[in-house]
């Protein structure tokens, strides 16, 4: 399993087998407030690096979920249908999508994490 | 941008803040789900010096107001806080407000702040026929909201003793005193519990907010929570459930449309009482998962027939719930519709607005 890297758009991405698994930092948990719905995408859907995968709805509003990396969705969270808010109680961990990503190299344009606490938010 | 009169005090008890209706303002404290319960629960207390405060002053101060807004002023008991609609020729609100008669020669009317402007223009291009003058004071009388249900125990602890709360009746206020300085206090609110609304000049609101804010049983709250409290209790929100293109009968505002006496925009408010609306205002549930925001279409068969207005999944609730504006023929309770979100067709039903029951002190 590669080094856990992070967007600037506040996503994380740990990759195996050329499967990125993403989610969103326990930052963007924190400033969003409790979540009530992730609109996920579908399986088998494409996305390019930065395009929009998903909407994670929080009690106030809606917020674009941005994709880090190219490919194609192979699975979604299915606890996160019914429990939206385990990204509340685990960000880190509870994980959104994973990808069969189609260019290693994207990975290498994200931040590790140092970078990203070190980030200004 | 307008710093609120008391926007220090935010900033020292952590406030997100954002930008509304011209002023900054706390969005949340410690979190909307905790403040939004607190006001169920406990308390919670709110600055919303933001709204807009104008003394009508002069002989026809009441009969002023009384030409402008839906509601009846004259001939109402002493010490109401009258809810009431500003509208157009039309019918179409221009805001919604409430009034205190404070004495024969002096009206206080609380306006919201993205209205503010508009409304002063709009009184001063209507007064010439009365003498009245317009004063605008919201930078100097202040005002709170204290809600929820320990509100009055709270409150009682704070002021003299000369005015027994439990004797205050929801929409009816009382002067009373506050470390020697003159406090408004009306039995009111924007979020379906019990509370007050405090109005009073800059020293002595603040030292009632700091006071308030170290009692153990209030949460500083924001208008994030605001909004899923008033949405919860079914209040309407100008720009949302009414507006420019929304009247108050379309909105079932009827109790505080009067027609037995004349204002502004009366005969077309008359017209739909007694032939009916085009649109009406409604609840909507969704069946789909989703969350129903504002500006999402509603549909049947396809066809738009309606927009929501505001809607949530609300604090300790799987619902998503939402009020809409629809067309009168799919307003029926239990009328299957679709709501568009995001490009995805998310399943609906119309139902009632009674997403709580409210928990006013009659």
């Amino acid at each position: 399993m590669s080094e856990k890297k992070y967007s600037q758009s506040h996503e994380w991405v740990v990759l195996e087998n050329n499967i990125a698994t993403i989610g969103i930092t326990d930052y963007a948990q924190g400033s969003l407030g409790t979540i009530v719905f992730v609109d996920l995408p579908a399986v088998g859907k494409t996305f390019k690096e930065n395009d929009v995968f998903g909407v994670v709805e929080s009690v106030k509003a809606a917020s674009d979920l941005y994709i880090p990396v190219s490919g194609e969705i192979v699975e979604t969270n299915a606890a996160l249908v019914s429990s939206p808010d385990l990204i509340n109680q685990d960000a880190e961990t509870n994980w959104i999508i994973k990808v069969k990503i189609s260019n290693p190299s994207e990975l290498e344009q994200l931040l590790t994490k140092a970078a990203y606490d070190a980030l200004p938010k | 941008m307008a710093k609120l009169p008391l926007h220090e005090e935010h900033i020292k008890l952590g406030a997100k803040i954002v930008f509304y209706g011209g002023f900054t303002m706390p969005q949340e404290y410690k979190g909307l789900v905790a403040e939004h319960r607190a006001v169920r629960q406990s308390a919670g207390v709110f600055d919303v010096s933001h709204m807009g405060r104008v003394f009508i002053t002069g002989k026809d101060a009441i009969p002023f107001v009384e030409s402008l807004v839906t509601n009846q002023i004259q001939g109402q008991p002493e010490n109401k806080a009258i809810y009431a609609l500003m509208c157009n020729e039309q019918g179409y609100p221009i805001d919604d407000l409430i009034a205190y008669v404070l004495n024969t020669k002096k009206v206080l009317l609380v306006i919201n702040a993205i209205n503010a402007q508009i409304d002063i223009d709009w009184m001063n291009q209507h007064k010439a026929n009365f003498d009245v003058q317009i004063e605008v004071v919201t930078t100097s009388l202040l005002q709170l909201a204290l809600q929820g249900p320990l509100s009055e125990a709270v409150l009682q602890d704070k002021i003299t003793k000369k005015v027994e709360l439990s004797q205050l009746k929801f929409m009816t206020y009382q002067v009373t005193h506050y470390h020697g300085k003159e406090l408004i206090i009306s039995r009111s609110g924007y979020t379906g519990s019990d509370g007050f609304e405090i109005y009073g000049d800059f020293s002595t609101i603040q030292a009632l907010w700091i006071e308030l804010v170290n009692d153990e049983r209030v949460s500083p709250c924001g208008l994030g929570a605001r909004d899923t409290l008033r949405f919860e209790a079914a209040l309407p929100l100008y720009s949302h459930e009414i507006s420019e293109h929304i009247t108050p009968i379309e909105a079932g505002l009827n109790f505080a449309v009067k027609t037995q006496k004349s204002f502004i925009g009366k005969d077309a408010l008359v017209s739909q009482i007694q032939n009916g609306v085009k649109q009406k205002l409604v609840g909507i549930e969704l069946i789909g998962r989703g969350v129903a925001r504002a500006e999402y279409p509603v549909l049947v068969d396809g066809i738009q027939i309606g927009v929501i207005t505001t809607g949530y999944i609300l604090p300790d609730s799987t619902k998503a719930l939402a009020m809409a504006i629809l067309e009168t023929p799919y307003t029926t309770i239990g009328t299957k519709v679709t709501v568009m979100m995001r490009n995805t067709p998310i399943e609906a039903v119309v139902r009632d607005m009674i997403f709580m029951k409210k928990q006013y002190k009659r």
